[in-house]
């Protein structure tokens, strides 16, 4: 009962801001959202605390579809997992829709964003808390509907339209692979329960169905979770309002996929080939992303890059086995990257609508409060200790380094990359000199308190969230690895070794930290002043050009089959031969007519002659 | 209880003509006063099939003794969602076309209910001469409201669309008299007569190829589709709607209740090839939707995609494809009528169907931005909505009898997503077109809720639906284990 | 009794034969070639005459009286399809004042 609640909380919400929307007025559907959610988040906190004395929740079963050879039901389940995760989305969400409340003030469609964000939440939480992969599959597609309504919400303008389609297309294919893993599930198992389906995994399935399985499963994921080669929409989705970038695109939706391999994660474990796939596409991708981040000069757009990289390192964590510590890191990044496009939305909102960095600088005096919160943020992501960044980076680094030593090279080269861009935003935002435009410097002021409130309790978590899981090298528990069950028993590493790594780590971050300040600090910052120039430049700032690739090799290609099918094949073909069939009876009788020639004389002749065939012809037969 | 099969065909084709004879606006309301009667109807028929199945509906009126054709009519799992179909498409179609104005309502709206009627009969026919009476009889009525309402190329179009149909019939009805004659003793037109029958395979294969093109041309699937597009487009909007609503549907319900349990043999042989011509119509019919400039062309693909799947779940001959295909078709009746009439409130308001014309009216008329939304949602089969539990079940027995077919299908229903998102962008975001357009009224909004309720319900509960077709589905599938 | 049917077997059939054949072909073509319908009407009388030779020739040549029998029948036929006929062409005169069939072609394509 308290996890039908806790879910159709925002469910009612949605309901009453899109029909009972016009009798609110414009402040207090945004209350009225934010509230709800926040009950949820409480619930969800509740919930927490009595499976200490309670063991798992369950509520359903109710049918959803039932015939003799399918069956699924709607029923929901919270286990350590899913009320980790579900207090997360709550709280983080809660805090978000508050922001939001300030930032989407002025916009006459306010009531119609909660409503949509409500939805979300909706989605989100019916994703992790059912019990059977058919209703995660539910909320995993509500999700995108979401995304793709949050992401156009600025409608008019056809480039946000266009962005928020192509989330939804991509998404899509992602979500064809999903689909095919549910068939090929639901045929291998006969069921799509998650424990009904752990249980039969006793008995033995072949490695190969396994692989299959898991590979669709992955293919879902890396469409939601904005991996390659499926993470183009993910930049593209900033044209939504910051608050959704926030919560979707950081915190919440794009953590999805990771939450579908961790809750399948056993049946991952039997396919080791699935495994190396999913932590190569995940370094790769952080790798890949990190390095476009660098070059990037819209805000937004470089934390989208850094939170597809993140994402990448949290799915290499998951295919070196390291669930745990995958799971730690999706918690923490949510804290910090939420933070952090929370203070970048902040920072556009202070200047009215300038997103660009080069036209930043400074601004550390104006927006006092976004100022330290982001730099929180930012020391979070570059994992210093004592914030939580550092505890969840060095669980996946000791992860990849026990698998081998070059794969923690990859990692550390991941938070090197980090750790320079995003010191590269803070000192061009924050320090350095004001690079506006003249007289648009006045203006600037910090966010009000509903806006600021958000970021100070999240810069909070983002240091002190590191607590939950502090690995063993410190002495610490490792509470939420043991609360979750997704120990890895193995992983007990020479903890001197790990010591060493873990300075090297810390000095080398560090270092980046300097060259960065003392790159972009100065009189004259070398890529703002002049155009790039160096092909390498603008190869990451052209993001090495996917898009346009994709364009070149798919959508083009497409739009050509597509009206060669139309203009040749279906008109000069098929149809050609339809219509030809009439052409052809026209021209035979054309041909025929002239057989009714009039003259009598002439049928005379061909009846005598008719009437001379048929008696020589019966003389034969 | 057995009687009530007669009264709904019947009771459309005889109040139908009636009507044709009246003019004014009065036969509107009396011909939706029947269609309400037959909803009412079908849905109390269907609740009590949904009851108890082994209620006998039978209805057998001996006709021409001497020929065996009777007037045999029943309900079974396999038409029962077919049924309530017509039942409930017909009034939502009459109050979709309402405002309009026609010069003879009382020819319109008596051509509905003749319609309607020779459906029902279709549907529920047991008997194969009289069946074959209905499905030509459903000709008629559509091709006189094409002719006369339709568009600028409708002599044309129209001709085309009734020959071609009707060539493919005459085929299937060779194919029946054959099989009559091949009934022993007394001959019979009875379908269980049908049934018993054991043919050896170079008869049924003939005969498969008979009944075959009959259906494929009607459904349509590639290559016997080139009818449907223009036919669509130059169709006056009642007339789309009933013909993509519902006539749609008797080939693929004629499949299973004529072909599959007929010749069996020929089935099982042939099936893989169905399925693959079927999935490859499938991608070219997306295709081609996503270049489409007309919005009601692009709608006519669209059908053509969807359709094509629900044959090739068919042709897998598993209970888990039949009884997906059965309610995505049920499903597809309800969803396509609504975009269909999605594009007929663009013409009413811009006077075009071009989406060259369109752009942005989501500002102008947000209830109907999100309505339409949701139909496009449950048309690329969104979770809790109509066209998802369809989906996952055909997709799964696909998935069961060839992955590359299921591979392949999804493709199609990504592009699907594709086009469908493209043309409401078109239509529906960016900047506003300076074209007067004004939101829903009561009328239409009460016709799209009907509908949308109609999608969340199938889509929540599909139990329901799924439970009615079952047992005769896993008789017919147990022809091929 | 006169064998009457040794006298009428003096004349060898074959003789009989190609003369009827004779007439039906003149028959015939003066159908296919000539203009004016009386003369048509008059070469359908000389075929069906042509039979009736070849019908008696070989009742008298087999001693059987079916074939004369048949004669008779066939003449009664002829002069009522006469009389038909040439009502037909007093209509077909009064409508173009001619008996020219090739005047006839009103039912062109």
């Amino acid at each position: 009962m308290l996890l039908a609640l806790i879910v159709l909380l925002p469910l009612a919400g949605y309901l009453l801001l899109t029909f009972a929307g016009k009798y609110f007025p414009r402040s207090s559907g945004g209350l009225l959202a934010s509230l709800l959610v926040a009950i949820s988040f409480l619930l969800s906190m509740g919930a927490f605390f009595m499976t200490r004395q309670h063991g798992m929740f369950v509520t359903g079963p109710f049918s959803w579809i039932d015939t003799a050879e399918f069956r699924a039901s709607f029923s929901l389940q919270a286990d350590s997992l899913t009320l980790v995760m579900s207090v997360m989305i709550t709280g983080v969400s809660a805090l978000i829709h508050f922001y939001s409340i300030g930032y989407m003030k002025e916009d006459p469609l306010i009531n119609r964003f909660f409503s949509y964000m409500n939805l979300f939440v909706f989605f989100m939480l019916l994703l992790v808390m059912a019990d059977n992969y058919l209703l995660l599959f539910a909320g995993w597609e509500g999700v995108g509907l979401c995304s793709y309504l949050l992401i156009g919400f600025w409608f008019k303008n056809p480039e946000y339209a266009k962005a928020a389609d192509k989330a939804f297309i991509i998404n899509r294919i992602g979500d064809l692979g999903f689909l095919l893993a549910i068939a090929t599930l639901y045929i291998t198992f006969g069921t799509l329960k998650f424990a009904d389906i752990q249980t039969q995994l006793q008995s033995g399935i072949g490695v190969n169905q396994m692989t299959l399985i898991t590979l669709l499963l992955f293919t879902g994921a890396v469409g939601k979770s904005a991996q390659i080669p499926l993470f183009t929409w993910l930049p593209d989705a900033m044209a939504g309002p910051t608050p959704v970038s926030a919560l979707i695109h950081a915190a919440t939706m794009v953590t999805a996929g990771i939450y579908l391999v961790i809750r399948s994660r056993a049946l991952f474990m039997l396919s080791p080939l699935s495994m190396h796939v999913v932590s190569a596409i995940g370094i790769i991708t952080a790798l890949f992303a990190a390095s476009i981040a660098l070059r990037q000069f819209d805000i937004k757009k470089i934390l989208a890059y850094s939170t597809i990289s993140q994402l990448g390192l949290m799915f290499f964590a998951l295919g070196l086995g390291a669930f745990d510590a995958s799971l730690f890191h999706l918690l923490t990044h949510a804290f910090f990257k939420a933070l952090l496009f929370l203070c970048a939305g902040s920072v556009i909102h202070g200047l009215h609508g300038q997103q660009d960095i080069r036209f930043m600088g400074h601004l550390k005096e104006k927006t006092p409060v976004t100022f330290i919160t982001m730099l929180i943020g930012a020391l979070a992501i570059s994992g210093i200790p004592p914030f939580s960044g550092f505890f969840s980076k060095d669980g996946i680094l000791a992860a990849a380094q026990q698998a081998s030593p070059l794969l923690w090279i990859l990692g550390l080269g991941v938070s090197l990359l980090t750790s320079f861009y995003m010191f590269r935003l803070i000192y061009l935002v924050f320090y350095g000199q004001y690079r506006g435009e003249t007289g648009s410097w006045d203006p600037i002021h910090e966010s009000p308190r509903i806006m600021t409130t958000p970021l100070i309790i999240l810069a909070i978590l983002s240091v002190i969230s590191g607590l939950i899981n502090v690995p063993g090298l410190f002495g610490g528990g490792e509470w939420l690895g043991n609360y979750t069950g997704l120990v890895q028993v193995m992983r007990e590493g020479d903890h001197l070794t790990e010591w060493i790594l873990m300075i090297i780590t810390l000095l080398a971050v560090s270092g980046m930290i300097l060259l960065a300040r003392n790159r972009f600090t100065g009189k004259d910052i070398p890529e703002v002043s002049a155009t790039t120039t160096k092909p390498i430049g603008r190869l990451l700032t052209g993001k090495y050009y996917v898009d346009e690739i994709y364009q070149a090799v798919i959508t083009n290609p497409l739009a050509r089959i597509s009206d060669t099918l139309y203009s040749f094949v279906e008109l000069k073909i098929v149809d050609a031969l339809v219509e030809g069939v009439g052409a052809t009876v026209s021209y035979l009788s054309r041909i025929f007519r002239f057989l009714q020639s009039g003259s009598v004389s002439f049928y005379l002749f061909f009846m005598v002659v008719g009437i001379i065939l048929v008696l020589v012809l019966n003389l034969f037969m | 209880m057995e009687k009530l099969l007669l009264y709904l065909v019947f009771l459309p084709i005889i109040t139908g003509t009636l009507f044709l004879f009246f003019r004014s606006r009065m036969a509107r309301y009396s011909a939706l006063f029947i269609s309400l009667i037959e909803l009412v109807l079908s849905v109390v028929i269907f609740i009590v099939y949904l009851r108890d199945s082994g209620q006998n509906f039978y209805v057998n009126i001996p006709w021409i003794k001497e020929w065996g054709i009777h007037l045999q009519l029943n309900l079974d799992g396999i038409n029962v969602l077919f049924m309530l179909l017509a039942g409930i498409a017909v009034p939502l179609i009459m109050l979709a076309g309402w405002e309009k104005t026609y010069h003879n309502f009382g020819l319109m709206d008596g051509m509905v209910l003749i319609l309607q009627g020779s459906l029902m009969g279709v549907f529920l026919s047991f008997n194969a001469f009289v069946y074959y009476i209905f499905w030509e009889m459903s000709l008629i009525p559509a091709y006189i409201i094409l002719l006369i309402w339709g568009g600028e190329h409708r002599m044309r179009i129209t001709l085309k669309f009734f020959i071609y149909t009707l060539a493919g019939s005459l085929i299937m009805l060779v194919a029946l008299i054959s099989l009559y004659l091949s009934t022993p003793g007394e001959h019979s037109f009875s379908q269980d007569a049908f049934r018993n029958l054991i043919l050896d395979s170079p008869r049924q294969s003939w005969l498969f190829m008979a009944f075959m093109l009959a259906f494929l041309i009607k459904t349509p699937v590639f290559p016997f589709h080139s009818w449907q597009p223009d036919t669509y487009t130059q169709a006056p909007s009642a007339g789309t709607l009933l013909l993509s609503g519902l006539m749609s549907k008797m080939g693929i319900f004629s499949i299973l209740r004529w072909l599959i349990p007929v010749v069996p043999w020929a089935v099982k042989h042939y099936a893989p090839y169905v399925t693959g011509l079927a999935v490859f119509s499938i991608l070219y019919a997306a295709i081609i939707a996503l270049r489409q400039k007309n919005i009601k062309t692009l709608f006519a693909y669209s059908s053509i995609a969807h359709l094509s799947l629900v044959v090739a779940a068919i042709f897998t001959l598993t209970s888990l494809g039949i009884q997906g295909a059965l309610i995505m078709t049920f499903s597809h009746g309800i969803v396509i009528i609504a975009l269909f009439f999605v594009a007929d409130i663009f013409k009413i308001r811009t006077d075009s169907q071009e989406l060259a014309d369109m752009g942005g009216f989501r500002t102008k008329a947000p209830v109907f931005a999100g309505l339409y939304l949701v139909v496009l949602l449950a048309s690329i089969g969104i979770p809790l909505t109509s066209g998802f539990p369809g989906e996952l079940l055909m997709i799964t027995s696909l998935v069961k009898v060839n992955l590359g077919f299921a591979i392949l299908a999804g493709l199609g229903i990504v592009v699907g997503v594709v086009y469908m998102l493209v043309s409401y962008r078109a239509t529906m975001l960016g900047k506003p077109v300076e074209i007067p357009f004004w939101d829903l009224n009561f009328r239409e909004k009460l016709v799209f809720a009907v509908m949308i309720g109609l999608i969340f319900l199938v889509g929540v509960f599909p139990t329901v639906f799924l439970k009615t077709t079952e047992t005769s589905v896993n008789i017919l599938v147990s022809l091929f284990i | 009794m006169i064998n009457y049917q040794s006298t009428l077997q003096a004349v060898p059939l074959n003789w009989y034969i190609l003369v009827s054949l004779t007439l039906f072909c003149i028959g015939a073509i003066g159908i296919i070639y000539r203009r004016n319908s009386i003369v048509i009407i008059m070469c359908i009388e000389l075929m069906i005459n042509s039979v009736n030779l070849l019908l008696a020739a070989f009742s008298a040549y087999n001693g059987n009286a079916d074939g004369q029998i048949f004669v008779f029948f066939i003449m009664v036929v002829a002069a009522a399809e006469v009389t038909v006929g040439l009502a037909l062409i007093v209509v077909m005169y009064r409508n173009i004042n001619s008996t020219d069939i090739s005047l006839f072609n009103n039912l062109k394509w």
